[in-house]
């Protein structure tokens, strides 16, 4: 009796498993809500249609992966903004630290976890991408 | 029909008994010797013998073979040892008892024997059904061979383990 | 003579495609009870309810690389899972599936044939069975294949003998060694209900036979990786996937013979004639289902407790259930 009876507790118990509803999101149709503070693929904010990235080279400078590349111009106008601004996403540790260092707070970090590519060059993320995110 | 059947089987028996000569892989012998088990069992039911033909199955081609498969894997004998040339004196005697075995099956071919029909017929083994009838008979008529055979089985049983057991 | 053959042709041909189907979809059902135990779906996005999975699973088998390793040996290697498969098939040529029905005026028989000794003949083929397996991993020339093979060896001997030694005490409570007439004895008590020790020795013992979970030795993921069928690929390795799963269909179907009853539903309640076909696979479909659940819920056992279990227990209780049946079949006779 002492062989069999946690036999047929096992059984039991699984047997309750079976009939409890599965936990598993069905992914492409259920997506799971990730938390607020998820730190996903960046995006470049706006302001009045115009990006609030001055092209200060902050970001570029903190970033330890070194995947941010930010080339400066000025409008005529002497307004300063970054006439070519590119994350290497395929390489980006999604610490964040750009939107810390980020003096205008042009950039943060989105919760979109969700992109995909055939190629290496679709990661290069530029700026109209990540204006437009 | 019936005989189409059995040559086949018999010609599987006698191929598999020459590839047990012939394999220069252990394993491969003893696969052979499986075949053979396997289409013996096979003339066995032609006769309607199915308790034999199980038994066949099960014991030799089943449980004997597996062992013997089992211990060449065990070993590891992967190629033939190297046998010496010489001719021995062990290999005129199988020479001779070899001859002899031809010469006495190819006598009674000779002088015109064919064996003689006994009281079981294919229509009464069909009525009598082989288990039943085998059975019976064990346990009535020859019920004390049966009994000895398996002492002498218990008893090499009980020699093995205890020839085991010294170095365990 | 000739309706006669056109008739066993055509029962072959349904046998050997309804089985292969079930084989198949036996599968399907093992991978969505085990994922809903472990509280996921499982297989469930080819077709409604993955109900296509096991079609991807069979064209996928088919298009993969076939690989012989090259130090292989190569006749016993594509060999083995021949000699697999085919006992595996041929079993289910002695199981009743039901009664008799009446089609274009003929009496048909819902089995493909009544051999008198048909308990002996599975016990036959159960022990070919085991070469596919054990040739398998030794053909193979892998270290892990090899040891998959030996544990098989071992593993088998020892269970049969308990497994014929159990089937003794059902063959005394029925007095014949068809299935056929051991099912027509068990109209009003199934042998579960006479021999219950029998029947949960069976019951191990048959896992243990054809390698189930909690005694999957052979091939122990964790530790042979595999065991016998590591260097396996394509079809091959799918015809040892198929000849497990008849393994476990004709457990599933010799149990439900021997011991429940068969179409028979219990306690004498009358079966109809329409009604014992889905009795029959009713039952079935509950073992299969308990073997998967056990699958789901048991550890694998040790290398020496499977041989302790098999040797110090389950053999001394068979041999005591045969005495003990002995003693009262000649009691009330």
């Amino acid at each position: 009796m002492a062989v069999i009876t946690p036999l047929l507790k096992g059984l039991a118990f699984t047997l309750k498993r079976f009939f409890s509803k599965p936990i598993t999101y069905q992914y492409p149709e259920q997506k799971r809500e990730p938390s607020e503070r998820w730190r996903g693929l960046h995006r470049l904010k706006t302001e009045n249609g115009q990006l609030k990235c001055v092209a200060c080279g902050l970001c570029e400078a903190v970033c330890p992966a070194k995947v941010i590349t930010v080339e400066a111009k000025e409008t005529p106008d002497g307004r300063r903004f970054p006439n070519r601004f590119v994350v290497e996403v395929t390489r980006c540790i999604f610490c964040g630290y750009c939107q810390e260092a980020c003096p205008k707070d042009a950039i943060e970090l989105t919760p979109n976890y969700e992109f995909c590519g055939y190629t290496r060059e679709e990661f290069h993320m530029t700026r109209d991408v990540l204006a437009r995110n | 029909m019936t005989l189409a059947i059995f040559f086949v089987f018999a010609a599987f028996a006698v191929l598999g008994g020459v590839g047990v000569l012939l394999a220069r892989n252990p394993i491969h012998s003893a696969l052979s010797l499986v075949g053979t088990m396997v289409s013996l069992a096979g003339i066995y039911l032609l006769h309607h013998a199915e308790f034999i033909f199980a038994i066949q199955l099960m014991v030799y081609a089943g449980a004997i073979m597996t062992l013997i498969v089992f211990v060449i894997m065990l070993l590891d004998v992967r190629h033939e040892e190297t046998e010496s040339e010489r001719l021995g004196f062990g290999k005129v005697i199988g020479m001779v008892l070899a001859g002899l075995m031809v010469v006495v099956l190819l006598v009674p071919l000779g002088a015109g024997l064919t064996g003689k029909a006994g009281g079981m017929t294919e229509e009464v083994l069909a009525r009598v059904g082989g288990v039943e009838f085998l059975s019976e008979k064990l346990f009535t008529t020859y019920l004390l061979p049966f009994e000895i055979a398996s002492v002498l089985l218990l008893v090499g049983l009980v020699g093995a383990v205890a020839l085991a057991k010294k170095r365990l | 003579m000739l309706d006669f053959l056109i008739e066993s042709i055509l029962k072959v041909l349904v046998v050997f495609g309804v089985l292969l189907f079930v084989v198949a979809y036996t599968t399907w059902l093992e991978r969505r009870v085990l994922g809903r135990i472990q509280v996921r779906h499982g297989p469930n996005r080819v077709g409604p309810q993955g109900l296509l999975q096991p079609l991807a699973d069979g064209l996928k088998g088919f298009f993969k690389e076939d690989i012989v390793p090259v130090n292989a040996d190569k006749i016993v290697y594509v060999l083995a899972p021949v000699l697999s498969i085919v006992p595996a098939l041929m079993i289910v040529a002695v199981i009743p599936f039901g009664d008799s029905f009446r089609l274009f005026g003929r009496e048909i028989t819902m089995r493909i044939t009544d051999v008198n000794v048909a308990l002996l003949y599975i016990l036959g083929l159960a022990g070919l069975g085991e070469y596919g397996v054990m040739l398998g991993g030794w053909a193979s020339n892998n270290r892990y294949g090899l040891l998959g093979s030996l544990r098989t060896a071992a593993q088998m001997i020892s269970y049969e003998l308990a497994l014929g030694l159990t089937l003794i005490s059902v063959i005394m409570v029925s007095g014949s060694l068809s299935l056929v007439e051991i099912v027509n004895t068990q109209t009003v008590w199934w042998n579960a209900f006479k021999q219950p020790l029998a029947f949960f020795l069976f019951l191990i013992c048959g896992l243990a036979e054809i390698n189930r979970t909690p005694f999957d030795m052979p091939e122990a993921e964790a530790e042979l990786a595999c065991g016998f069928n590591i260097e396996y690929s394509s079809m091959k390795f799918a015809m040892f996937f198929m000849a497990e799963y008849a393994h476990l269909i004709s457990l599933a179907m010799i149990i439900t013979c021997l011991f429940l009853g068969g179409w028979y539903l219990p306690f004498g309640i009358p079966t109809p004639g329409l009604l014992k076909f889905p009795v029959f696979l009713a039952k079935v479909f509950v073992l299969v289902f308990f073997f998967i659940w056990e699958r789901g819920t048991f550890p694998r056992l040790r290398y020496d407790q499977i041989m302790r279990l098999g040797w110090k227990w389950l053999m001394p209780l068979a041999l005591a259930n045969i005495f003990v049946t002995g003693v009262v079949v000649t009691a009330v006779a």
